[in-house]
């Protein structure tokens, strides 16, 4: 009998053990709900960037159907920030709070436009909620920087630089060669002292005859 | 006794077996958006230029540079000893094996930072480990590298070095083209015709 007792305790405890295991696993509440494939195929469309210069259309006019989201920290948005905005600073954006805000608008179809100081700041918030479902979360091109900037400076009297970051600035192999030129000059012309050498010494074989 | 212990024996079959179904419901080696929103906020995901620059300089066997533009804009100019794999192909199959290489430091570059955090982001989810991003692409490289700026005559030590390094870092990478050997064939076909002339004078 008391072999059977023993048994029979090991046995609760492991059927305990792996209904605990079990509850333990279930236990994350966040779910992507795009697979990696379909959030790349998103991000490779551009669907979801806006244009700054339409975006101070929709500020100017107070367009119904936008809300501006802020990932910066507070003491930038204290600084500056575009009218309208709210601060979520990207290392709160999924506090159940902030994440209920946001799928709530998401839901109500309002479109949430995501603006860090320049596009990388809220390039990656931008594609983690997309990833998670939220389907009218867009990305501001040029961030606040260029906002501000085009902003206080209407009539393009100081050039900005282009807001699509991802072209190419510079010929970066046109750059290569103006380094060649500038700085490695004493090599190209080292050659050309050996030429006169030997034009001497044909010379020398003519004056013999 | 032999009664129990089949009984037993069923139950920890069939509860072992439930737990397998369980795994295949839920496959996740993904990770979890928590962690990976940690990791976005984190800076240390990014390399500067002059660590990449560094790293190149010192043939760094452990570096895996990864330029995740298209193949045409890889073709007329890329960093030293970078692997070409375009954005829409980064999730391929054929690639995958590289990014399981955990001994190397993978750094994804673009012109910018946005396509290379595209791909960082989608690959860092994958649980792929040792992913960086160069910090402001190569955009910032050709500012930094190629270009570098004489520091203010204020700025502190720190300043001055990091210059004295970009320079010699642009002569490394600036230097490797050979446009000597062209002006050398030109200099012989000239002496060659001086040659008859001087037969010519013997007569």
């Amino acid at each position: 009998m008391d072999g059977k007792n023993k048994l029979l305790i090991v046995v609760i405890a492991f059927v305990l053990l792996i209904i605990l295991g079990i509850i333990s696993v279930k236990k994350p509440g966040l779910y992507y709900e795009m697979t990696t494939e379909q959030a790349l195929e998103n991000a490779l469309s551009y669907m979801d960037e806006v244009f700054p210069e339409d975006l101070v259309y929709i500020v100017e006019n107070s367009t119904p159907g936008y809300q501006l989201v802020d990932v910066r920290t507070p003491y930038d948005f204290l600084k500056g920030h575009i009218a309208t905005a709210v601060n979520i600073p990207s290392n709160i954006l999924l506090e159940e709070d902030n994440l209920d805000f946001l799928r709530g608008l998401d839901k109500d179809s309002v479109i949430i436009v995501l603006y860090g100081n320049n596009q990388s700041q809220a390039n990656c918030p931008w594609m983690l909620l997309r990833q998670l479902g939220l389907e009218n979360v867009k990305v501001l091109l040029g961030g606040y920087d260029y906002f501000h900037a085009s902003i206080t400076d209407p009539y393009g009297i100081e050039d900005l630089p282009s807001y699509l970051v991802e072209d190419a600035k510079y010929d970066f192999n046109e750059l290569i060669q103006s380094n060649v030129a500038s700085e490695f000059s004493p090599d190209v012309s080292a050659p050309e002292v050996v030429i006169p050498k030997r034009k001497t010494k044909k010379a020398a074989v003519e004056g013999g005859c | 006794m032999k009664r129990v212990y089949i009984i037993l024996m069923t139950i920890a079959v069939l509860m072992s077996a439930g737990l397998f179904l369980f795994d295949d419901k839920k496959p996740d080696d993904q990770l979890s958006p928590q962690k990976l929103l940690l990791e976005i906020n984190d800076d240390s995901r990014y390399w500067s230029t002059d660590l990449v620059a560094d790293k190149i300089i010192k043939h760094d066997p452990a570096l895996l540079l990864i330029d995740v533009r298209s193949n045409d804009q890889y073709e007329e100019f890329s960093l030293p000893g970078a692997l070409n794999i375009p954005l829409e192909n980064i999730l391929d199959e054929e690639w995958q094996g590289y990014f399981l290489a955990e001994d190397f430091d993978i750094v994804l570059f673009s012109n910018d930072e946005i396509y290379a955090g595209q791909a960082w982001i989608l690959l860092r989810r994958l649980n792929y480990k040792n992913l960086r991003v160069m910090q402001g692409g190569l955009n910032h490289w050709a500012e930094t590298i190629m270009q570098p700026l004489m520091p203010k005559q204020s700025a502190p030590q720190e300043a001055f070095e990091l210059y004295d390094f970009r320079r010699a870092a642009n002569q490394y990478f600036g230097g490797g083209s050979g446009e000597i050997q062209p002006v050398d064939t030109e200099t012989i076909q000239v002496t060659r015709k001086k040659k008859k002339s001087a037969v010519e004078g013997g007569c």
